[in-house]
């Protein structure tokens, strides 16, 4: 919010600089900054009278004149089509600078010397005003400085407001901050008696919760005109346009009081009577905007005898707006229930300077003052006559006394304040203490802070009085709860971070994805939730896998220019199940396909480098080495390669799977390179019973290494030989690990050649070489039974 | 004869420390050759023992034996002596190239958000909060009522809220949740960090709709708005220096009361003033409060015996003042580019 300096000088006494007030205003909580600070901004500009204007030899839509701004004639160059003999005008001299950063230097336009500019509403930095120069009261004297003849040297804050604080969205508001910040009194206005009812209208209040009072009053014989200068400057340095002198007097007084105001065309309101009733289901009304809305039965409804005439806080009718030939009004000073008005500018999508302060919370108590200020300054600006006035009221809003306790204020706060300094705290803003007992008080809060309901609510205000800087800190001692810590965050990151010691950069991707990623993938099995993305419409579900993202990120990376991608993510997925909503953390990753190479050393990027990283991360993350199990026929991932998947065995549980992506998924997702990937449920896996490790004796005896090449044919798995081998000799064949993988022209067509590595020991006994032939003869026999193996000669 | 051999082998032995000391292998060979080769000096002079008379056997063989051992150890000598330098020496003629890059396939890295998430959570566990998370989705109750967010209440204006459609759940807007999570399941007293993604819809370079926060709480008999300053003004010392200062400022949020925000003397210029603080000197960090009264309520824990304080701040804005990245979503483009400089 908006707000001046001077304006907020003229409701409370001070002598705080604007950077005071602002840094005082800040330190209760209304975070002020300055915005605009036209001190000093209009140093070089003066009252000028046009002497006399002639045409420019050189072009049509710009006229020579001469203006006396106090000293020499100025000859000035003015392109305004407005500009006229006569006028009294401002004149930016040379050696100006303007607000809008323009610096005035004597210069040539199109051929003819320019001393000066005349200006219009714009260059002065006062509205967005510049359809022609502006012009002045011709009282005024030639060659003044135009800042004395005219308010124009003001700051304007921009005050950062809390929802809670609706009682500060006008000058009186946080005039009542200053006044606590400086100590000085309020400057309020007296509000003249009014006279008691308005002929021939009633008013009718049928929804008394959503209208607890309303006022009407009638001013005569207006002349629609613009407002004067004072008040359409502080109007558009407060963001509000300008209009006429009567929708401005309600506008102004809304930024003065906080309380919105209406004005009615008093012809357009038939039957005599102003009805506060509820919408019909679906009863069209047309606002001031010129928009037509289809109204539902809680939008509360400002009625004539036959039809709506403004919709209740939040924004009027067309049928009955202020138009240029306008003489007799109604305005109107209404409360409206926050929630009400919230509802219905919600649903209708609209938010006016009204409906925002509704929703606040506006004081009940403070409508006839806004009333009489704006009726006031209709007869001022506009010739109004002010006629009755109706205060319909039927039953007060109360602010009953709130008990207050010194003990629990000091204990809240950390601090050992006295009564009286509680009390004085509490004064300064207008709060009135009544002390009982020692140490308790019964608080009585004015009624323009209905944010004020309970005990803390003033222990708050003590505090905010006393400054949290004066506050000493203090060390608590932070309780502890045995059962509270699960551990798993920290297993989490634990787990991260070996995968980026294995080469992976963890990405960070959001929860909801494009549904056409996940079909990219062909994953239907488990059921999305589907979100409301206001910001990117296609991003509408939350990602039950966290591959789609990966594999968007690896595309975006390609396109870059990028070759090699190898990024993980550790983040919650989302399912439906039966109804709920579940949620679990995914540790998922992808990799490009490829060879690394290090100085002559190749190093794949494939399938089984991958499961060797997998396998590494998930024995030091649990202790137990993970198996990588083709899954069943048929339960195979589609978006994987058939025969390069395999699911994620760890200790007899599946927690995810890995594998090869599919061609024709990587295809669907933009990714013109070989992938692999993996995921599986972080959850699963670091929620696995931790099984006490118990150490292996080291051998006391050594044992026999012994390599072994056989040919097999070349379907025939690694892994089943391997099992094969240990097979033979549970006790004695401790290792058996496979080291060399060959297939060319030094073995047959359709078969390759396997080397593994064994290690035979007897815990017992010294092995003999003997004896290690004779293990190595029984593991060829059943080899060669089993997988029809030959020894590579 | 026998005197001689005697003779000979004290002036043999007198002469061994003066022998020339061999320059390289092959005057060393030559050297030992001489001496204690088949044909040697040595093996010359041992030869005359046996005409040495019986009763001068005992001292001529002992003065052999020590020539021997003498010449011996000469050479030991300066066969070390040799080698030592012959390593050296090639030691230093080699030419190696230490930049040649690495060979080890190299390590990845973890995203500069969960870095500082990290670090932040570490400092405030080693200050005995403990660790507590919650759902990312979340129902309106635990995301704003029982938060003190009224139903139609303008401050849920602060929150612009993504909502799920097909059920009655959103996605949370803060940590805060975990709050009365946490406070349903342990009740007081307990102190928790809560580290985790939150969502709002907003999108600019400072606002991502999913971002992260970090909220912490405490309830325990009679806590203190003082405590809540104590714990923040160490947190902070412990992430930027011992030298930067804190700023408390009256705010609201409904779920505390009294309410504030933090600002922290700005990290780049010190709080002389610069672009990034907006020439103000200071940069708003993080909300805090003590817990109100309603909150508690809705958790069934009585404000009068228990009392607590809670806050929360965003990552990105740690990580963005930290990095110097100035584009909230560099962090969620996860360019290898951006990725690798971590």
């Amino acid at each position: 919010m908006k707000i001046s300096y001077i304006w907020l000088g003229e409701w409370v006494e001070h002598k705080l600089s604007p950077e005071e007030m602002a840094a005082g205003l800040t330190s209760l909580g209304l975070e002020t900054s300055i915005a605009e600070d036209r001190r000093g901004a209009y140093a070089n500009v003066v009252v000028g009278k046009v002497l006399t204007v002639g045409p420019h030899p050189n072009a049509d839509s710009i006229r020579l004149t001469t203006v006396n701004a106090g000293g020499e004639t100025l000859s000035i160059v003015c392109g305004a089509p407005n500009v006229a003999a006569g006028q009294t005008v401002a004149v930016a001299l040379v050696g100006a600078s303007l607000p809008n950063g323009m610096k005035i230097e004597e210069r040539k336009i199109r051929g003819e010397a320019s001393f000066g500019m005349i200006c219009s509403e714009t260059e002065l930095g006062i509205s967005s005003d510049s359809s022609g120069i502006m012009v002045l009261d011709s009282s005024l004297v030639a060659g003044t400085k135009l800042s004395a003849c005219m308010e124009l040297e003001d700051v304007i804050f921009e005050v950062d407001l809390t929802p809670n604080r609706g009682d500060c969205l006008g000058v009186l508001g946080v005039a009542r901050e200053v006044a606590a910040v400086s100590g000085g009194k309020l400057k309020m206005p007296s509000v003249a008696p009014a006279q008691e009812g308005i002929n021939g209208l009633s008013i009718k209040i049928e929804n008394v919760k959503g209208c607890p009072r309303y006022t009407a009053r009638e001013i005569f014989g207006v002349k629609i005109t613009p407002s004067p200068f004072k008040i359409r400057r502080r109007l558009a340095a407060c963001g509000v346009r300008p209009i006429n002198n009567v929708v401005d007097a309600t506008n102004y007084v809304m930024l003065e009081t906080g309380q919105p105001l209406h004005a009615f065309d008093r012809r357009d309101i038939a039957g005599g009577i102003i009805t506060v009733r509820n919408a019909a289901q679906g009863e069209s009304f047309t606002t001031l905007d010129g928009k037509t809305h289809a109204l539902e039965d809680f939008n509360l409804l400002i009625a004539d005898a036959s039809r709506g005439v403004a919709l209740a806080g939040v924004m009027g009718g067309q049928n009955s707006e202020i138009k240029d030939d306008t003489a007799d009004i109604i305005l109107e000073a209404a409360y409206f229930d926050p929630v009400c008005v919230r509802r219905t500018a919600k649903r209708l999508g609209v938010s006016t300077e009204s409906s925002y302060r509704f929703e606040r919370g506006v004081d009940a108590e403070g409508l006839p003052l806004a009333s009489f200020l704006a009726a006031r300054m209709m007869a001022q600006f506009a010739g109004g006559i002010v006629g009755g006035y109706l205060d319909v009221y039927p039953q007060k809003i109360e602010h009953p006394p709130i008990a207050l306790r010194a003990r629990r204020t000091n204990d809240m706060l950390g601090l050992e304040l006295s009564d009286r300094e509680m009390a004085g705290y509490l004064g300064k803003l207008g709060i009135e203490c009544e002390s009982g007992s020692a140490g308790l008080f019964a608080v009585k809060t004015p009624s323009h802070r209905h944010d004020i309901k309970s005990e803390i609510d003033l222990v708050e205000e003590i505090s905010r009085l006393h400054g949290l800087a004066n506050v000493p800190p203090t060390a608590p001692k932070l309780a502890q709860h045995a059962s509270l810590e699960n551990g798993k965050y920290a297993k989490r990151r634990a787990l991260n971070n070996l995968f980026a010691a294995a080469g992976f950069y963890e990405a960070v991707n959001f929860s909801f994805i494009n549904p056409a990623w996940r079909r990219a993938l062909g994953m239907e099995d488990k059921k999305p939730a589907k979100m409301e993305n206001r910001i990117n419409a296609e991003l509408s579900e939350l990602r039950t896998s966290l591959l789609p993202g990966l594999l968007q990120t690896a595309s975006f990376n390609l396109r870059q220019g990028e070759e090699r991608v190898t990024v993980y993510e550790t983040g919650t997925t989302f399912r439906m199940r039966s109804g709920e909503l579940h949620e679990e953390f995914h540790t998922a990753g992808v990799m490009t396909c490829g060879e690394e190479e290090i100085l002559g050393v190749k190093l794949p990027r494939d399938f089984h480098r991958l499961k060797g990283v997998l396998s590494n991360v998930i024995k030091a993350t649990t202790g137990v080495s993970p198996e990588f199990v083709l899954p069943a026929q048929g339960a195979e991932h589609k978006f994987l390669y058939d025969h390069r998947q395999a699911e994620i065995m760890v200790g007899g549980l599946c927690i995810g799977l890995m594998g090869q992506i599919h061609p024709l998924a990587l295809e669907a997702s933009d990714v013109d390179t070989d992938m692999v990937c993996f995921e599986f449920s972080a959850d699963a896996l670091l929620g696995l019973p931790t099984r006490g490790l118990r150490v292996t004796p080291i051998p006391r005896l050594p044992g026999i290494k012994r390599d072994l090449a056989l040919i097999v044919d070349e379907r025939v798995e690694a892994g089943a030989l391997v099992k094969t081998i240990l097979e033979t000799d549970p006790v004695r064949i401790r290792h058996c690990a496979l080291f060399d993988l060959y297939q060319g022209v030094q073995v047959p067509e359709g078969k390759k050649s396997l080397a593994f590595r064994l290690f035979f020991l007897d815990t017992e006994k010294n092995l003999t070489d003997g004896a290690g032939d004779e293990i190595m003869a029984e593991v060829l026999a059943r080899v060669k039974e089993k997988h029809s193996a030959v020894i590579r000669g | 004869m026998a005197a001689n051999l005697i003779d000979s082998l004290l002036e043999l032995k007198v002469q061994v420390p003066s022998l020339p000391e061999p320059a390289d292998e092959k005057e060393l060979d030559a050297l030992r050759v001489k001496y204690l080769g088949k044909k040697g000096i040595v093996s010359l002079l041992s030869q005359g023992m046996p005409s040495v008379p019986k009763e001068q056997k005992p001292e001529a063989g002992k003065l052999l034996q020590e020539v021997r051992t003498g010449i011996e150890q000469m050479l030991e000598r300066a066969r070390v002596k040799i080698r030592r330098e012959k390593i050296q020496r090639e030691i230093e003629q080699e030419f190696f190239d230490i930049s040649l890059p690495g060979a080890n396939p190299g390590f990845g890295a973890r995203h500069p958000i969960s870095a500082v998430m990290e670090e932040i959570v570490d400092i405030f566990t080693g200050m005995g909060f403990q660790v507590e998370e919650g759902p990312e989705a979340e129902s309106d109750y635990y995301n704003f009522e029982g938060l003190n967010f009224p139903p139609e209440h303008p401050a849920r204006d602060m929150q612009d809220t993504f909502h799920l459609t097909e059920i009655e759940m959103l996605l949370r807007t803060h940590t805060s949740p975990v709050q009365v999570r946490a406070m349903e399941k342990y009740g007081p007293p307990l102190s928790v960090i809560a580290p985790g993604k939150v969502y709002r819809c907003d999108a600019d370079i400072t606002h991502s709709p999913m971002f992260h926060q970090i909220e912490g709480f405490t309830i325990d008999k009679k806590v203190t708005m003082g405590d809540l300053k104590g714990t923040l003004q160490t947190f902070i010392r412990r992430l930027y220096g011992a030298d930067t200062k804190i700023r408390l400022r009256p705010s609201f949020f409904p779920f505390v009361e009294p309410g504030a925000e933090m600002d922290v003397s700005c990290v780049i210029c010190g709080g002389k003033g610069c672009r990034v603080c907006k020439h103000t000197g200071w940069l708003e960090i993080l909300g805090a409060g003590m817990i109100h009264p309603n909150v508690m309520k809705s958790s069934n824990i009585d404000p009068e015996v228990w009392s607590g304080f809670a806050f929360g701040m965003g990552i990105e804005r740690v990580a963005m003042l930290k990095y110097g990245v100035d584009d909230i979503r560099l962090f969620f483009e996860n360019d290898m580019r951006f990725l690798r400089q971590f």
